[in-house]
Parts: structure tokens; C-alpha cells; sequence
């Protein structure tokens, strides 16, 4: 029984990739990859310098995993309070996820701060891996196999900062299991490097 | 390539599975040793954990430890050592894994930690070895197999590896195209070692090449639509560009998938793991329609109202595309011709957007819902517009849909 649940779990991890299909524009004819990634900015109407500026700053701000590389950008900017409050979704053709993040710009500085992301740019073998280090886990194949849980996971970046707070301040993996019919999530915290689960946790609806 | 990499996949988790389950199939056997009459003659021992699975480059070792209950009633011998199973890739060689303690008494119900080190050699071919590690030298029969089993073993499995070499950018390609252009992609390939490695990109390759069958499934791209351009080698440290010019001829309609391998030879990477090397190129043939979809219906005498409403979803994943360019927001006009044979344009009376957002509070672990706060996701993209006629004419009539920039649409015609 739980040989057959998990190898059903990884079968699915396995199926994420195939399962989104991306549709891209298809008005340029002909496609040449680009050294610089493609940059769009909607909503709020910025122009000129403070364009540029503000672009420069988010360009030094993002933090692709390495090995990605962004190859287009999206910003939409929204008033918020007397600042903007831009959301930049990055895209990478090594993977089918998206990298996004949330800065607030304040005019008075003319800076931009991180105040949110979620990180899910992560090429297929790296996903892979971190699917692999969560399931060999003893912890993780029982609370698994105790919630009975059979969906595919997700697995999001968490960036230093975040991951001081519960290991160490280095790149880590978020590897979440959500049964929304079971109203049971389960996540375990992967570090890549040395091939293991530092923390796990498990909510509840 | 992504059927293989399941199937895959699919087959580590064997590995995984077989992990999950040590403890109870330890317990089950130790249980089963005791109560069958007829095997008397097998130790009653629980060995945890009964599998291990390690990943190693060459040069580099491990250790981990295994324990080793006694369920007899007596003092038990153990001499624990290396046995080779006949199946797998490479035997796991005795000089790469040493035993410690090599010997050990463990008194009735006591229990032996035995500590396991593994130690490639800087020059081990790169590969998956296996062997058992067994700590008595009974056996049961295994039928149907032609070889004995172990009942009181550790299975122990090395995978060798090295990292990459080469390394492809971008190796799964999906678009929406249009029938009669030329589109081209280009994938990037890095080589990261310090000798000249050659590359001889072809198009297709039945090695990986799971077919897909029944009605679903995508056509193939043929192979005279496809023009390769790349260099027949890449530098040491160095990138090449493979450009991959696809020609959609007039006739071509719905979804297209082929393989293009790229053969490199990658020094890092046995020849059945080179899957990594296939680029898979989906594309979508998006054909402007010549003509609007249309509709017959009656309406009857004495109605008071005619209602079309037409709607195109989109996940928020197609919004942004595989190159993170905003597509086209879908549309659509809609017209009609009643039964006196007169065409009826009406502007819609309701015009409705609808998303599915996920805040993402519910569900998220403490290190994700840390970084994510109010950070909004928009999984799905509704677009409905409403179109009234009052009082319409009795009789029969045509409604009319022209899509853009829409795979698929929904209506729905209410007559009251």
C-alpha cells in the first residue's frame, strides 16, 4: 500500500512538467535568443529616467537560481500608499515555473525594497533532486503515508534571509504536498547541498 | 523524453518505496523466520534500515549506520560482509565499503549498531553499483528466480556520478505557431570541461522515443520541416548556439511534438542517461479561422428575451507563455441573423472578468508564507461578455462566433 502511494507520488512529481503546456506569443516570426532578457512594464504608467532607474534596480535586485537564466520580465506596477508596489514575474525557459517578486518603491529614496516572492524557476532535475531528498526522508514517507496523501508536490526556492530563520542562511527548498480534498499540507525544507530534510511541517484545514 | 524521464522517475521511487517500508518489512520477515515450522534454520533478526541508497562522485565517501536486532533466544554471531547480487549495472566492489565492528555477539534480545562506510575511487566509472551486505550466510529460496535469497541483508546501492559536462539551456520547446511561417529557437549548450566536445545535432531518435497512442495524441513534426544549424563541436569552457528552424507548411493543423538529440558526448554521462540531450519541440498550430462558428436555433413565439453569452478561460501560465511574453488577451465578435435573413450586431450588455486568486494563506508552510506575504496569484482567467436581444422574431436563427487569439470558447443561448 504505501510502496504503491508513493510511487504513485513521484510518478506525478515526474508528470508536473508534462502536464503545463506554456502558449507564447507568437507575433514575432522569427525567434533569436537575446543576451539581455525581454522586459515589459504595465499598470501604472512610469516613463524615462525614473523607467530606467527603476529598471536597473529590479535587474540587480532579482536572484535567479544559478544556472537560470531569465529570459523575459513582467512588471506590473500598482499604487500603494505614496509608493508603487511592483510585481515582476521572471520567466526562464529551463523551466516552466516562474520567479516572483514583490518590491515596494518608495519616491522619497528612489529605492526598491523586497517585500515578498515566490520562487518556482527551478530546472526539472533540481526539482527532481529536491523531490528525491524529501521522499527518502523517514519523517516525510511517514507522515505521508499516515495522511494517505497522493498529489503532486510543489517545490518553491527560499532564499537566504528566510532560511536563516530556520536552518541556515543559504538557498534552501520548499517541498509541499497540498491534499485540498484531504485539507492536509505537508512541507518539507530541503537543503540541496547536503542531501537532506532540515525541517518539516505539517497544516492542516 | 518526458514519458521516459516519468518512467524514470517512476523507477526511483522504487528505490524510495522499497526505503518507506524497511521497518515493517523487517519485522514482517523477522515474524514470518519465527513462526514457519520448516524455517527453523533462519535467524531471527531485524535489520534497519534494509536498504540504502547513496549518491557519490568519484573520489568521495559516506558512511551511515545499521542496526541489527536479535529476536532469538540466544546469543547470535554476526560477521557481516559483502554480497554481490547477480543483477544490476556494477557489482559494488569490497574494497570500496568497509564494516565496523567486522564482528559482534549479540546477546538475546540486544541489538549491534554496525557502522557502513562507502569510498568511491577517484577513477570509478561513473554508474549504478549494487551489492547486499548480509550478516548471516543463510538462504531461502527465491523462485521464480534462479538464485538464493538473503533474508538477513541490507541491500546497498551506490549511484556514481559526476556532474554534466555539457549542459543544454533549454531543451523543452513549447509555442503557439501559425501554419505557412518559419520559426526559429535556438538552444544554448555549454560545455564546461576542458576538452573539445563533439556535437552532431539530427532530428528524432527512436532510442527515447516512448510513442504516444490514442486519439489525444499530438502529431509528429516531420523532419523536412526542420533545418538544424549548429557546429560540429564546442569548445572547452565555451557556448555553441543550435538554431532549430521549423517551416509549418499551409496544411498543418493542431498540436506537433518531435525529438531532436543533440549527440553530444558528453564524458560525464553514460550513453543511456544522455536523455538530457533531447530537445522536444510542442508546438501548437494556431489556425485563424476562415470563417465564424456558427449555431442554429429556434426561437418561439411569445419570447421575451434572447441571451448568448460567450466566455475563454485561460490559466494564468498561458497569459505569460513559455518566454514570458503577455499573449494576446483572448476575444471574440459575436453576431447573429434572424429569420428574416438580417444580420443583428449587438453590443454586449455585460462585459464580466473573473480570476481565481490565491492568496496562498491556507496551505503554506511558516519558511514559505514568511517570504510570500500578500503576494497574490492569479491561477485562472475568466472572460465573459452578454448579449441581449428583447423581443426577438419567432423563428430560425444563426448565431455567428468569431474567435481571436482563442484556442477554445463556451456559449450558452437562453431564450425566455
Amino acid at each position: 500500500m504505501v510502496r504503491a502511494l508513493l510511487l504513485l507520488l513521484i510518478f506525478l512529481a515526474g508528470c508536473t512538467t508534462a502536464q503545463k503546456s506554456h502558449i507564447s506569443n507568437s507575433s514575432p516570426q522569427v525567434r533569436v535568443e537575446e543576451e539581455l532578457p525581454e522586459f515589459y512594464v504595465r499598470g501604472v504608467e512610469i516613463e524615462g529616467e525614473k523607467l530606467e532607474e527603476m529598471k536597473n534596480q529590479i535587474m540587480r535586485a532579482l536572484v535567479p537560481l544559478p544556472g537560470v537564466t531569465y529570459e523575459a520580465i513582467n512588471v506590473t506596477a500598482t499604487e500603494l500608499g505614496t509608493g508603487l508596489n511592483l510585481e515582476v514575474v521572471a520567466s526562464s525557459r529551463v523551466s516552466e515555473g516562474l520567479d516572483i517578486y514583490r518590491f515596494y518603491y518608495d519616491p522619497g529614496s528612489r529605492k526598491i525594497t523586497l517585500k515578498g516572492y515566490v520562487l518556482e524557476a527551478i530546472p526539472p532535475t533540481v526539482r527532481s533532486k529536491a523531490v528525491s531528498i524529501a521522499l527518502y526522508s523517514e519523517e516525510m514517507q511517514r507522515i505521508l503515508s499516515e495522511n494517505a496523501i497522493a498529489v503532486e508536490p510543489r517545490v518553491r526556492r527560499i532564499l537566504p534571509e528566510t532560511a536563516a530563520k530556520y536552518y541556515a542562511p543559504k538557498t534552501l527548498f520548499s517541498v509541499t504536498w497540498s491534499d485540498f480534498e484531504k485539507r492536509v499540507v505537508v512541507s518539507a525544507l530541503v537543503d540541496l547541498d547536503n542531501g537532506r530534510v532540515v525541517q518539516t511541517w505539517t497544516g492542516r484545514g | 523524453m518526458r514519458y521516459f524521464i516519468v518512467a524514470l522517475l517512476a523507477l526511483g521511487m522504487i528505490v524510495a518505496a522499497n526505503a518507506v517500508s524497511v521497518e515493517k518489512v523487517a519485522v514482517l520477515e523477522a515474524k514470518a523466520a519465527v513462526q514457519t515450522g520448516g524455517q527453523d534454520s533462519i535467524t531471527s533478526l531485524i535489520i534497519n534500515p534494509m536498504y540504502r541508497g547513496l549518491q557519490l562522485k568519484p573520489g568521495e565517501e559516506e558512511e551511515f549506520t545499521v542496526k541489527v536486532k536479535n529476536r532469538e533466544d540466544r546469543a547470535v554471531e554476526l560477521e557481516p560482509r559483502l554480497w554481490a547480487m547477480p543483477f544490476g549495472e556494477y557489482v559494488l566492489e569490497e574494497e570500496w565499503v568497509n564494516i565496523s565492528p567486522a564482528r559482534a555477539v549479540v546477546e538475546k534480545g540486544g541489538e549491534q549498531e554496525f557502522t557502513i562506510k562507502v569510498s568511491v575511487p577517484a577513477d570509478a566509472d561513473v554508474g549504478s553499483y549494487g551489492a547486499q551486505i548480509i550478516f548471516t550466510n543463510e538462504t531461502t529460496p527465491s523462485m521464480p528466480y534462479p538464485y538464493p535469497r538473503m533474508p538477513s541483508a541490507l541491500t546497498l546501492s551506490v549511484s556514481v556520478w559526476k556532474p554534466p559536462t555539457v549542459v543544454v539551456s533549454n531543451n523543452f520547446i513549447h509555442d503557439r505557431v501559425e501554419a505557412g511561417k518559419t520559426y526559429e529557437y535556438v538552444v544554448s549548450v555549454e560545455n564546461r570541461g576542458n576538452t573539445t566536445i563533439p556535437m552532431n545535432p539530427k532530428f528524432g531518435d527512436e532510442r527515447y522515443d516512448v510513442r504516444c497512442a490514442g486519439m489525444y495524441c499530438p502529431g509528429e513534426l516531420e523532419e523536412d520541416w526542420i533545418t538544424i544549424t549548429a557546429p560540429d563541436s564546442i569548445p572547452p569552457h565555451s557556448r555553441a548556439k543550435v538554431r532549430i528552424a521549423v517551416k509549418l507548411p499551409e496544411y498543418a493543423r493542431g498540436q506537433y511534438e518531435g525529438r531532436i538529440n543533440l549527440n553530444i558526448e558528453d564524458p560525464s554521462r553514460p550513453e543511456w542517461r544522455r536523455y538530457d540531450q533531447l530537445v522536444t519541440l510542442s508546438l501548437q498550430v494556431w489556425q485563424k479561422p476562415s470563417s465564424p462558428y456558427e449555431k442554429v436555433f429556434t426561437v418561439k413565439d411569445g419570447t421575451e428575451m434572447l441571451s448568448v453569452e460567450v466566455s475563454v478561460s485561460e490559466f494564468a501560465y498561458e497569459k505569460y507563455g513559455t518566454c514570458g511574453r503577455p499573449v494576446a488577451e483572448p476575444s471574440f465578435k459575436v453576431w447573429f441573423i434572424d429569420p428574416g435573413s438580417r444580420e443583428v450586431r449587438v453590443e454586449p450588455t455585460k462585459t464580466v472578468i473573473a480570476e481565481t486568486v490565491n492568496l496562498g494563506s491556507w496551505g503554506q508552510p511558516p519558511w514559505e508564507a514568511e517570504c510570500s506575504p500578500g503576494m497574490y496569484s492569479v491561477e485562472r482567467i475568466t472572460f465573459r461578455n452578454t448579449f441581449l436581444i428583447e423581443n426577438p422574431e419567432a423563428g430560425t436563427w444563426h448565431l455567428y462566433i468569431m474567435p481571436e487569439n482563442a484556442q477554445k470558447f463556451e456559449y450558452t443561448i437562453e431564450v425566455k
